[in-house]
């Protein structure tokens, strides 16, 4: 590489520039809104890019065949069916947690239907509808570990998703944990079963699936926080954003979320809300 | 609740890893293809005597070559939508690579062409060629026989380079053995068998490249 | 699009933790680059030995290395071998990870430092009674390095910015810091742009400096 002198001086000039400079471009104020309208977008299009996770059981994974199911799948499969949007689906998996917000962002999806839980500082960034489901944040840890409560995983080795609710629960409730983060919580949960993190912090019905299915695995009985899941929006779609909540105050209505939840969990969901 | 539980991998998966490999080099002979496009006029730029043109060039290569793929993909996937251009996954991968490469094939472009000796130039112009005529026959033919081993080398890494498009979610090779590895946790079978495919995509080039590089060696 | 901001400033706030993150870089890199010289040095004199049973391992230890990627190799030492039952910690799997890849490249750029010395060194030094080490140690390599040093910092650069990839095994460099501050403040943009400015910067003033030092210690002799 020919590098000289003046390169390596203009090197430190643009670093130094640019710390100078860039500040200055936050108090540009901001940018009238722009009204979007991805329903008629949508509707126009034929089509609906609905984002899921594909590593996420219940929620959103691969079957024997490698094709997306799920929970949210199917829903995602309800919102495109011919009583509803009558437009083809097109399901975009999304590979961690905080891309559900860049895919937004950036267009990539029309709505994120992942598991997604509803937070205060999310909702600086996208808009969430109204919650269809309710869940709670658990701990999924090697059995033979003594771990009643949020505050036994001091000093022990957690794995968490970067960008997950859990992540930061586990900052505020635990800080002597040891922290391991990684991008996806399948990846999260392989480092506790191969015995390189202790616990792992993730949805409640995560938890209970996966020590369901491995024999060395425990969850802990003691859902922390409450997690509604709600679809995610771009900001300033309110057309859209009201259509979703319709589209799932229906879901609820007619039974049909009672049905799905019990295909896939065999069990009764949590009441969302006291009017439903 | 009800379990889905694969244990070990199935005929479906053996289609998946064959898609992987598929989109793998799709996504680099693209990304090279246009890479090489881009890289002509800026190795050219950078081969030039004039200041204006070289200088800026040599921005261009440096700061992509010493940046990291991770960080140029995520530039490029999540910085232009927000600048109004709508990116696809797949263009943005080789968007990606495209950009990447070119800053590469820029050097060995002006590599290329500096490795053809002044005398040749003085000879042409003697005989009455203008510039874009010396370029067109003498200088391009000859420097293209530099510059055909470092670029299958150029190749090779951009296969290898590929797998970190995985992060966008594009099913390249890499990304089909993490949702192997996601539904099966059997990450031993499944990640030796990414990497031997890999290595079935890029061993014969690099033999190609070595007898490629000993013909031209010879005809001198 | 959709009535988007640019605000760094944020992300400038937090540049001390990004810089944190910087220095995890660095010390994995120089670490790298400390023990893949020991891998690429063995690997070169097994590659060039007489011995069958030491240049052909050698040769496909390189080959299969040279032509699979770091990414798929790190996920394999990381997660592929607990499922054999071999522990690995993220750190441990990330250097080793960088070690065993960069080891593979060294290889070949030592091996092409010591063929490019001519042959008569060696006889004249067998032939003064030196012994194998000390012809490497005070014929060879002396002469060798000379040849080795610019693609040796080429590789340094190289291990700095692939180094970027352990932030897939949750290992707290640069990178992995990015990542945490663009979901934290939900500005990718920015925090991946003054990322990346931080890893130019890091890398013109490394491989200047190397540079600049290889100019002093390797004077021609007159």
């Amino acid at each position: 590489m020919r590098i000289t002198w003046r390169s390596v001086g203009v090197g430190i000039l643009i670093g130094v520039l640019a710390l100078l400079l860039w500040p200055h471009a936050a108090k540009a104020g901001e940018a009238g809104p722009q009204m979007q309208d991805t329903l008629n977008t949508v509707i126009k299009r034929g089509e609906v890019i609905v984002g899921t996770f594909d590593f996420f059981p219940p929620w959103g994974f691969r079957d024997a065949q490698n094709n997306i199911v799920g929970m949210d799948v199917d829903i995602a499969k309800e919102l495109a069916s011919d009583d509803v949007l009558k437009v083809k689906l097109t399901l975009v998996p999304v590979p961690t947690t905080q891309d559900r917000i860049n895919f937004l962002l950036s267009g990539k999806i029309d709505v994120a239907i992942s598991n997604f839980t509803a937070t205060l500082p999310r909702s600086k960034a996208i808009t969430f509808t109204d919650p269809y489901v309710v869940d709670g944040v658990g701990v999924i840890y090697r059995k033979g570990l003594k771990i009643a409560d949020w505050k036994d995983l001091n000093s022990k080795r957690v794995a968490v998703t970067t960008g997950s609710t859990g992540e930061i629960l586990v900052k505020k409730l635990a800080p002597q944990a040891k922290l391991l983060q990684f991008d996806q919580a399948s990846t999260a949960l392989l480092a506790v079963q191969q015995n390189k993190a202790d616990a792992q912090i993730e949805d409640y019905t995560y938890t209970v699936y996966h020590a369901g299915r491995n024999k060395d695995l425990a969850y802990l009985n003691k859902p922390l926080d409450f997690q509604p899941y709600c679809f995610g929006v771009r900001k300033f779609d309110q057309e859209w954003l009201n259509y979703m909540n319709f589209f799932i105050y229906r879901l609820q209505q007619s039974g049909k979320m009672k049905e799905l939840y019990k295909k896939w969990f065999n069990a009764e969901p949590f009441h969302v809300s006291p009017t439903w | 609740m009800p379990q889905y539980v694969q244990d070990s991998l199935n005929l479906y998966d053996a289609v998946l890893f064959l898609q992987g490999l598929g989109n793998t080099v799709a996504l680099c002979l693209l990304g090279l293809g246009l890479g090489t496009l881009i890289a002509l006029f800026v190795g050219l730029a950078r081969a030039s005597h004039f200041r204006w043109l070289a200088w800026p060039a040599g921005l261009y290569i440096e700061i992509i070559r010493d940046s990291p793929l991770l960080m140029q993909l995520y530039l490029v996937f999540f910085a232009l939508p927000l600048l109004g251009l709508d990116v696809p996954i797949f263009a943005a991968g080789v968007a990606t690579l495209m950009v990447n490469a070119s800053a590469f094939m820029a050097e060995i472009v002006r590599a290329g062409i500096q490795s053809v000796g002044k005398d040749q130039w003085e000879a042409a112009r003697g005989l009455g060629m203008g510039y874009p005529q010396v370029m067109r026959w003498v200088v391009i033919p000859q420097a293209f026989r530099v510059m055909v081993p470092p670029g299958v080398g150029l190749l090779i890494g951009l296969i290898k380079d590929s797998s970190v498009i995985s992060v966008i979610s594009y099913l390249e090779l890499t990304r089909v053995g993490q949702i192997l590895t996601e539904k099966t946790f059997l990450s031993f079978q499944v990640f030796g068998i990414v990497a031997a495919l890999y290595f079935v995509l890029c061993y014969p080039l690099s033999r190609l490249a070595l007898h490629v590089e000993r013909r031209l060696k010879v005809s001198g | 699009m959709h009535g988007y901001v640019f605000q760094f400033r944020p992300i400038f706030q937090e540049l001390p933790f990004l810089l944190g993150g910087a220095l995890v870089t660095i010390h994995i890199s120089i670490l790298t680059l400390f023990f893949s010289f020991f891998v690429g040095t063995i690997g070169a004199l097994c590659r060039l030995s007489r011995f069958r049973w030491l240049s052909t391992p050698a040769k496909w230890y390189v080959e299969f290395i040279r032509n699979t990627p770091l990414l798929v190799q790190l996920f394999f030492i990381y997660f592929g071998f607990s499922q054999i039952n071999v522990e690995v910690s993220n750190y441990t799997a990330g250097v080793v990870g960088l070690v065993v890849n960069n080891g593979a490249y060294l290889t070949e750029i030592v091996r092409a430092g010591i063929e490019a010395i001519h042959t008569g060194q060696f006889e004249a030094g067998l032939s003064l009674g030196l012994s194998f080490p000390q012809l490497m140690r005070y014929v060879v390599f002396p002469q060798a390095f000379r040849v080795i040093y610019p693609p040796l910092c080429n590789q340094f650069i190289g291990i700095i910015l692939w180094s970027s990839l352990v932030s897939t095994i949750a290992v707290q460099d640069l990178a992995l810091r990015g990542k945490e501050l663009a979901s934290e403040t939900f500005r990718s943009f920015e925090t991946y742009a003054v990322v990346t400015l931080v890893y130019v910067v890091m890398t013109l003033t490394i491989s200047g400096i190397l540079k600049v030092l290889g100019r002093r210690f390797f004077r021609r002799p007159a």
